[in-house]
Protein backbone atom coordinates (compact mmCIF):
# COMPACT_ATOMS: atom_id res chain seq x y z
CA UNK A 1 0.00 0.00 0.00
CA UNK A 2 2.82 2.19 0.83
CA UNK A 3 4.79 1.77 -2.51
CA UNK A 4 1.81 2.83 -4.50
CA UNK A 5 1.72 6.42 -2.75
CA UNK A 6 4.22 9.42 -4.14
CA UNK A 7 7.36 10.04 -2.08
CA UNK A 8 6.91 12.70 -1.31
CA UNK A 9 3.67 12.45 0.49
CA UNK A 10 3.42 9.92 4.10
CA UNK A 11 0.04 8.40 4.57
CA UNK A 12 -1.21 7.76 8.14
CA UNK A 13 -0.16 4.89 9.77
CA UNK A 14 -2.68 2.37 9.20
CA UNK A 15 -2.66 1.02 12.59
CA UNK A 16 -6.01 -1.64 12.09
CA UNK A 17 -4.44 -3.34 9.10
CA UNK A 18 -1.24 -3.86 11.45
CA UNK A 19 -3.08 -4.73 14.17
CA UNK A 20 -5.23 -7.15 12.09
CA UNK A 21 -2.01 -9.04 10.71
CA UNK A 22 -0.91 -9.11 13.97
CA UNK A 23 -4.43 -10.78 14.83
CA UNK A 24 -3.91 -13.09 11.80
CA UNK A 25 -0.17 -13.97 12.66
CA UNK A 26 -1.52 -15.42 16.38
CA UNK A 27 -3.85 -17.03 14.81
CA UNK A 28 -1.82 -19.16 12.64
CA UNK A 29 0.55 -19.62 15.01
CA UNK A 30 -1.68 -21.29 17.35
CA UNK A 31 -3.26 -23.35 15.26
CA UNK A 32 0.60 -24.43 14.08
CA UNK A 33 1.19 -25.44 17.92
CA UNK A 34 -2.12 -27.49 18.43
CA UNK A 35 -1.76 -29.07 14.94
CA UNK A 36 1.76 -30.06 16.27
CA UNK A 37 0.48 -31.14 19.58
CA UNK A 38 -2.21 -33.50 18.44
CA UNK A 39 0.49 -35.13 16.23
CA UNK A 40 -0.73 -39.17 17.00
CA UNK A 41 2.82 -39.85 17.10
CA UNK A 42 6.68 -38.45 16.22
CA UNK A 43 6.27 -39.87 12.94
CA UNK A 44 2.83 -38.52 11.88
CA UNK A 45 3.57 -36.28 8.84
CA UNK A 46 -0.07 -35.79 8.12
CA UNK A 47 -0.23 -31.81 9.09
CA UNK A 48 3.23 -31.39 8.05
CA UNK A 49 2.01 -29.16 4.80
CA UNK A 50 -0.46 -27.02 6.29
CA UNK A 51 2.07 -26.48 9.09
CA UNK A 52 4.65 -25.45 6.26
CA UNK A 53 2.03 -23.39 4.72
CA UNK A 54 1.63 -21.64 7.94
CA UNK A 55 4.83 -20.98 8.79
CA UNK A 56 5.17 -19.77 5.45
CA UNK A 57 2.40 -17.18 5.64
CA UNK A 58 3.59 -15.89 9.10
CA UNK A 59 7.32 -14.92 7.63
CA UNK A 60 5.56 -13.53 4.66
CA UNK A 61 3.13 -11.10 7.07
CA UNK A 62 6.06 -10.44 8.96
CA UNK A 63 8.63 -9.73 6.31
CA UNK A 64 5.62 -7.41 4.98
CA UNK A 65 5.31 -5.47 8.23
CA UNK A 66 8.61 -5.21 8.28
CA UNK A 67 9.22 -3.47 5.08
CA UNK A 68 5.98 -1.06 5.47
CA UNK A 69 7.69 0.04 8.65
CA UNK A 70 11.19 0.90 6.87
CA UNK A 71 10.12 2.29 4.25
CA UNK A 72 7.96 4.71 6.17
CA UNK A 73 11.13 5.58 8.34
CA UNK A 74 12.73 6.13 4.93
CA UNK A 75 10.30 8.59 3.86
CA UNK A 76 10.70 10.31 6.78
CA UNK A 77 14.38 10.61 6.77
CA UNK A 78 14.16 11.99 3.08
CA UNK A 79 11.76 14.96 4.87
CA UNK A 80 14.84 15.60 7.50
CA UNK A 81 17.10 16.29 4.77
CA UNK A 82 15.01 17.92 2.72
CA UNK A 83 13.02 20.64 4.74
CA UNK A 84 15.06 20.25 8.25
CA UNK A 85 14.31 18.99 11.88
CA UNK A 86 10.80 20.57 12.33
CA UNK A 87 8.57 19.01 9.57
CA UNK A 88 5.57 20.17 7.69
CA UNK A 89 2.58 20.24 9.70
CA UNK A 90 0.73 17.63 7.01
CA UNK A 91 3.46 15.21 7.58
CA UNK A 92 3.04 15.75 10.96
CA UNK A 93 -0.18 14.21 11.26
CA UNK A 94 0.70 11.44 9.47
CA UNK A 95 3.26 10.28 12.07
CA UNK A 96 2.70 7.75 14.68
CA UNK A 97 3.76 8.04 18.16
CA UNK A 98 6.83 5.58 18.13
CA UNK A 99 7.58 7.44 14.41
CA UNK A 100 7.71 10.55 16.28
CA UNK A 101 10.07 9.31 19.11
CA UNK A 102 12.54 7.49 16.40
CA UNK A 103 12.63 10.64 14.41
CA UNK A 104 13.95 12.97 17.82
CA UNK A 105 16.70 10.12 18.13
CA UNK A 106 17.09 10.41 14.61
CA UNK A 107 17.78 14.38 14.83
CA UNK A 108 20.28 13.56 17.60
CA UNK A 109 22.16 11.10 16.27
CA UNK A 110 22.71 13.71 13.16
CA UNK A 111 23.22 16.20 15.20
CA UNK A 112 26.25 14.91 17.37
CA UNK A 113 27.49 13.69 14.36
CA UNK A 114 27.75 17.12 12.55
CA UNK A 115 29.13 18.54 15.61
CA UNK A 116 32.18 16.54 15.16
CA UNK A 117 32.72 18.18 12.01
CA UNK A 118 33.74 21.88 12.49
CA UNK A 119 30.25 23.21 12.11
CA UNK A 120 29.69 21.41 8.11
CA UNK A 121 26.16 21.36 8.07
CA UNK A 122 25.36 18.35 5.41
CA UNK A 123 21.76 19.13 4.85
CA UNK A 124 23.26 22.28 2.95
CA UNK A 125 25.90 22.45 0.00
CA UNK A 126 23.32 20.24 -2.28
CA UNK A 127 24.06 20.99 -5.90
CA UNK A 128 28.44 22.14 -7.18
CA UNK A 129 28.03 26.46 -6.48
CA UNK A 130 28.33 27.54 -10.12
CA UNK A 131 28.48 31.36 -8.91
CA UNK A 132 28.29 33.15 -5.42
CA UNK A 133 25.43 34.85 -5.74
CA UNK A 134 21.79 34.24 -7.85
CA UNK A 135 18.98 35.92 -9.50
CA UNK A 136 15.77 34.72 -7.37
CA UNK A 137 12.29 34.64 -7.28
CA UNK A 138 9.91 34.91 -4.80
CA UNK A 139 7.07 32.90 -5.29
CA UNK A 140 5.71 32.24 -1.77
CA UNK A 141 5.38 34.88 1.10
CA UNK A 142 7.75 34.73 3.58
CA UNK A 143 8.63 37.56 5.06
CA UNK A 144 11.74 39.14 6.19
CA UNK A 145 15.04 37.38 5.70
CA UNK A 146 18.10 38.26 7.75
CA UNK A 147 21.14 37.31 5.57
CA UNK A 148 24.57 36.38 7.14
CA UNK A 149 26.25 39.71 6.41
CA UNK A 150 23.04 41.11 8.52
CA UNK A 151 20.84 42.77 5.49
CA UNK A 152 17.58 42.34 6.16
CA UNK A 153 16.11 41.51 3.28
CA UNK A 154 11.87 41.55 2.82
CA UNK A 155 10.19 38.20 0.65
CA UNK A 156 7.10 39.29 -0.85
CA UNK A 157 5.57 37.63 -3.50
CA UNK A 158 7.04 37.71 -6.49
CA UNK A 159 9.58 40.28 -5.72
CA UNK A 160 13.33 39.23 -7.08
CA UNK A 161 16.69 39.39 -5.07
CA UNK A 162 20.11 38.68 -6.07
CA UNK A 163 21.64 36.82 -3.18
CA UNK A 164 23.84 34.42 -2.12
CA UNK A 165 23.88 31.02 -3.78
CA UNK A 166 24.04 29.59 1.07
CA UNK A 167 21.50 31.69 1.76
CA UNK A 168 19.03 30.87 -0.73
CA UNK A 169 19.38 26.89 -1.27
CA UNK A 170 17.11 25.95 1.64
CA UNK A 171 14.35 28.20 0.62
CA UNK A 172 14.54 26.69 -2.98
CA UNK A 173 14.09 23.42 -1.38
CA UNK A 174 11.61 24.16 0.89
CA UNK A 175 9.93 25.91 -2.16
CA UNK A 176 9.35 29.65 -0.81
CA UNK A 177 12.56 30.71 -3.62
CA UNK A 178 12.62 30.40 -7.37
CA UNK A 179 16.04 30.14 -9.05
CA UNK A 180 15.95 32.57 -12.10
CA UNK A 181 17.95 31.36 -15.32
CA UNK A 182 19.59 33.50 -17.52
CA UNK A 183 20.43 37.24 -17.57
CA UNK B 1 32.43 20.02 -12.23
CA UNK B 2 36.37 18.99 -12.62
CA UNK B 3 37.17 21.36 -14.83
CA UNK B 4 35.76 24.20 -12.53
CA UNK B 5 37.55 22.86 -9.62
CA UNK B 6 40.97 22.78 -11.37
CA UNK B 7 41.55 26.37 -10.56
CA UNK B 8 41.36 25.87 -7.30
CA UNK B 9 44.72 24.68 -6.69
CA UNK B 10 46.68 27.03 -8.24
CA UNK B 11 45.12 29.92 -6.02
CA UNK B 12 45.88 27.60 -2.72
CA UNK B 13 49.54 27.40 -3.93
CA UNK B 14 49.86 31.18 -4.40
CA UNK B 15 48.61 32.11 -0.99
CA UNK B 16 51.59 29.98 0.25
CA UNK B 17 49.63 27.15 2.44
CA UNK B 18 51.44 24.45 3.30
CA UNK B 19 49.44 21.13 5.19
CA UNK B 20 50.28 19.06 7.38
CA UNK B 21 48.70 15.45 6.62
CA UNK B 22 49.25 13.20 9.60
CA UNK B 23 48.90 9.67 9.00
CA UNK B 24 49.10 7.82 11.94
CA UNK B 25 53.22 7.40 12.95
CA UNK B 26 53.94 9.31 9.76
CA UNK B 27 53.57 12.60 9.40
CA UNK B 28 53.20 13.19 5.47
CA UNK B 29 53.99 16.77 3.72
CA UNK B 30 51.78 17.63 1.18
CA UNK B 31 50.94 21.26 -0.03
CA UNK B 32 47.32 21.91 0.18
CA UNK B 33 46.51 21.63 -3.67
CA UNK B 34 48.01 17.67 -3.03
CA UNK B 35 45.18 17.42 -0.29
CA UNK B 36 42.97 18.80 -2.56
CA UNK B 37 43.83 16.41 -5.61
CA UNK B 38 43.40 13.01 -2.92
CA UNK B 39 39.77 14.43 -1.57
CA UNK B 40 38.51 14.32 -5.16
CA UNK B 41 39.94 11.45 -5.94
CA UNK B 42 38.61 9.68 -2.85
CA UNK B 43 34.85 11.76 -2.96
CA UNK B 44 34.61 10.14 -6.86
CA UNK B 45 35.78 6.86 -5.74
CA UNK B 46 32.62 7.08 -2.57
CA UNK B 47 30.37 7.67 -4.67
CA UNK B 48 30.83 5.17 -7.20
CA UNK B 49 31.77 2.24 -4.83
CA UNK B 50 29.06 -0.02 -3.41
CA UNK B 51 30.61 0.28 -0.44
CA UNK B 52 32.20 2.45 1.98
CA UNK B 53 36.02 3.09 1.49
CA UNK B 54 38.60 3.90 4.01
CA UNK B 55 37.90 6.86 5.89
CA UNK B 56 39.47 10.18 4.92
CA UNK B 57 38.26 12.06 7.59
CA UNK B 58 41.80 13.93 8.23
CA UNK B 59 41.79 14.82 4.46
CA UNK B 60 38.37 16.96 5.25
CA UNK B 61 39.42 18.15 8.88
CA UNK B 62 42.66 19.38 6.99
CA UNK B 63 40.89 21.32 4.49
CA UNK B 64 38.43 22.89 6.42
CA UNK B 65 41.31 24.57 8.55
CA UNK B 66 42.56 26.01 5.38
CA UNK B 67 39.69 27.67 3.90
CA UNK B 68 39.28 28.88 8.34
CA UNK B 69 42.65 30.71 7.95
CA UNK B 70 42.35 31.76 4.23
CA UNK B 71 38.47 33.61 5.24
CA UNK B 72 40.14 35.34 8.87
CA UNK B 73 43.03 36.63 6.12
CA UNK B 74 40.23 38.42 4.12
CA UNK B 75 40.28 41.52 5.90
CA UNK B 76 43.69 41.85 3.72
CA UNK B 77 42.57 41.04 0.47
CA UNK B 78 40.86 43.10 -1.83
CA UNK B 79 37.80 42.67 -2.54
CA UNK B 80 38.15 41.12 -6.13
CA UNK B 81 40.24 38.28 -4.58
CA UNK B 82 37.88 38.02 -1.88
CA UNK B 83 35.17 36.82 -4.30
CA UNK B 84 37.46 34.22 -6.07
CA UNK B 85 38.49 32.77 -2.59
CA UNK B 86 35.14 32.65 -1.41
CA UNK B 87 33.68 30.47 -4.62
CA UNK B 88 36.66 28.28 -4.17
CA UNK B 89 35.71 27.93 -0.25
CA UNK B 90 32.03 27.35 -1.49
CA UNK B 91 33.48 24.85 -3.89
CA UNK B 92 35.96 22.72 -1.27
CA UNK B 93 32.43 22.54 1.11
CA UNK B 94 30.55 21.45 -1.70
CA UNK B 95 32.90 19.03 -2.33
CA UNK B 96 33.70 18.04 1.83
CA UNK B 97 29.89 17.69 2.33
CA UNK B 98 29.02 15.61 -0.75
CA UNK B 99 31.57 13.34 0.13
CA UNK B 100 30.41 12.62 3.80
CA UNK B 101 27.12 12.89 2.82
CA UNK B 102 27.97 9.66 0.38
CA UNK B 103 29.53 8.02 3.36
CA UNK B 104 26.54 8.75 5.86
CA UNK B 105 23.80 7.20 3.58
CA UNK B 106 26.06 4.52 2.73
CA UNK B 107 26.24 4.00 6.46
CA UNK B 108 22.36 4.60 7.13
CA UNK B 109 21.80 1.74 4.59
CA UNK B 110 24.25 -0.74 5.61
CA UNK B 111 24.43 0.05 9.13
CA UNK B 112 24.82 -3.75 10.74
CA UNK B 113 27.22 -4.84 8.07
CA UNK B 114 29.25 -2.05 8.97
CA UNK B 115 29.41 -2.49 12.65
CA UNK B 116 30.05 -6.22 12.24
CA UNK B 117 32.94 -5.54 9.83
CA UNK B 118 34.44 -3.40 12.62
CA UNK B 119 34.44 -5.80 15.42
CA UNK B 120 35.95 -8.12 12.95
CA UNK B 121 38.81 -6.03 12.60
CA UNK B 122 38.79 -4.99 16.34
CA UNK B 123 42.33 -5.75 17.62
CA UNK B 124 44.06 -6.36 14.21
CA UNK B 125 46.34 -4.16 11.70
CA UNK B 126 43.19 -3.66 9.62
CA UNK B 127 42.57 -0.58 8.23
CA UNK B 128 39.10 0.79 9.95
CA UNK B 129 36.71 2.30 7.41
CA UNK B 130 34.86 4.01 9.80
CA UNK B 131 35.75 7.40 11.67
CA UNK B 132 35.05 7.18 15.57
CA UNK B 133 32.16 9.26 15.03
CA UNK B 134 30.75 7.12 12.45
CA UNK B 135 31.27 4.29 14.30
CA UNK B 136 28.70 6.00 17.17
CA UNK B 137 26.75 7.29 14.45
CA UNK B 138 26.19 3.72 12.66
CA UNK B 139 25.88 2.04 16.35
CA UNK B 140 23.12 4.64 17.72
CA UNK B 141 21.53 4.30 14.24
CA UNK B 142 21.17 0.64 14.33
CA UNK B 143 19.76 0.71 17.84
CA UNK B 144 17.70 2.96 17.20
CA UNK B 145 16.57 0.98 14.51
CA UNK B 146 16.13 -1.92 16.45
CA UNK B 147 14.15 -0.78 19.24
CA UNK B 148 11.79 0.90 16.56
CA UNK B 149 11.14 -2.15 14.85
CA UNK B 150 10.78 -3.96 18.13
CA UNK B 151 8.06 -1.73 19.63
CA UNK B 152 5.74 -1.18 16.78
CA UNK B 153 6.22 -4.77 15.65
CA UNK B 154 7.98 -7.67 16.80
CA UNK B 155 6.79 -6.88 20.15
CA UNK B 156 3.36 -7.86 18.54
CA UNK B 157 4.17 -11.31 16.93
CA UNK B 158 4.09 -14.27 18.58
CA UNK B 159 7.70 -16.28 19.19
CA UNK B 160 9.50 -17.59 17.18
CA UNK B 161 9.40 -14.62 15.07
CA UNK B 162 9.83 -11.38 16.97
CA UNK B 163 13.32 -11.15 17.12
CA UNK B 164 15.25 -9.83 14.60
CA UNK B 165 17.44 -12.57 13.32
CA UNK B 166 20.60 -10.76 12.14
CA UNK B 167 21.54 -13.52 9.36
CA UNK B 168 17.94 -12.31 7.69
CA UNK B 169 18.13 -9.02 8.15
CA UNK B 170 21.64 -7.31 7.28
CA UNK B 171 21.34 -5.56 4.30
CA UNK B 172 24.76 -6.24 2.70
CA UNK B 173 26.08 -3.98 0.06
CA UNK B 174 26.43 -5.31 -3.32
CA UNK B 175 30.04 -6.06 -3.54
CA UNK B 176 29.58 -8.27 -7.33
CA UNK B 177 28.14 -4.63 -8.93
CA UNK B 178 30.06 -3.42 -11.92
CA UNK B 179 31.85 -0.51 -12.34
CA UNK B 180 34.35 1.45 -14.35
CA UNK B 181 38.34 2.14 -13.03
CA UNK B 182 41.35 3.60 -14.31
CA UNK B 183 44.74 2.69 -13.71
CA UNK B 184 46.98 4.74 -11.69
CA UNK B 185 50.27 2.76 -11.92
CA UNK B 186 51.53 -0.36 -13.71
CA UNK B 187 50.86 -3.17 -12.22
CA UNK B 188 51.84 -6.84 -13.18
CA UNK B 189 49.66 -10.04 -12.32
CA UNK B 190 46.61 -8.99 -11.48
CA UNK B 191 43.33 -11.56 -11.05
CA UNK B 192 40.31 -9.45 -12.07
CA UNK B 193 38.24 -12.54 -13.30
CA UNK B 194 38.81 -15.43 -10.83
CA UNK B 195 37.94 -17.99 -14.23
CA UNK B 196 40.66 -16.14 -16.08
CA UNK B 197 44.30 -15.64 -16.39
CA UNK B 198 46.19 -13.02 -14.60
CA UNK B 199 46.33 -9.98 -16.63
CA UNK B 200 48.78 -6.81 -16.68
CA UNK B 201 47.63 -3.20 -16.45
CA UNK B 202 49.25 -0.39 -17.37
CA UNK B 203 48.75 3.09 -16.49
CA UNK B 204 45.77 5.09 -17.85
CA UNK B 205 44.02 2.27 -19.26
CA UNK B 206 40.01 2.13 -18.66
CA UNK B 207 38.56 -1.40 -17.49
CA UNK B 208 35.60 -2.54 -16.56
CA UNK B 209 35.15 -5.30 -13.56
CA UNK B 210 33.19 -6.42 -10.90
CA UNK B 211 33.80 -4.76 -7.49
CA UNK B 212 34.85 -7.22 -5.41
CA UNK B 213 38.66 -8.56 -7.02
CA UNK B 214 39.50 -4.72 -6.97
CA UNK B 215 38.80 -3.41 -4.00
CA UNK B 216 42.48 -4.30 -3.12
CA UNK B 217 43.94 -2.79 -5.79
CA UNK B 218 41.68 0.52 -4.78
CA UNK B 219 42.90 0.26 -0.99
CA UNK B 220 46.41 0.72 -2.21
CA UNK B 221 45.35 3.88 -4.70
CA UNK B 222 46.82 1.53 -7.53
CA UNK B 223 43.77 2.53 -9.50
CA UNK B 224 40.80 5.07 -9.47
CA UNK B 225 37.32 4.61 -9.85
CA UNK B 226 35.62 6.65 -12.99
Amino acid sequence: EEHRSPPEQLQPFNEDLIRQVFAEMEALCDANRSDIENRADANDNKMLPSIHLRHSALEYNRRCVLAYLKSRLDRIVRFRWDHGAVLPPDVQSNIQEHEKQWFIKYNRTLANYMRSLHGLDLTQNRVPPKSLKIQVRCVEEYGELETEAGEIVMLTLNSEHYLPLSECEPLIRQGVLQHMSGS
Amino acid sequence: LSSSLEYCPSNFISSGINAEYGDDDQCEQLTAAEVLQRLEESWINERVSPYLQESQQELVDCLLEQCESVESNFSRASSFAVGIHQLEIQRIKYMSTDYLRTRLHKIEKHAEYALEEQKDQDGEEGVLKLSPAEFVYAREHFRNLQLHLKETALKHMPSPFNNLDKKKSITAPNLNSFIFFKVKEDTNNVLIDPRGDPVDLSRDEIHISKFLPIATLLNERKINLV
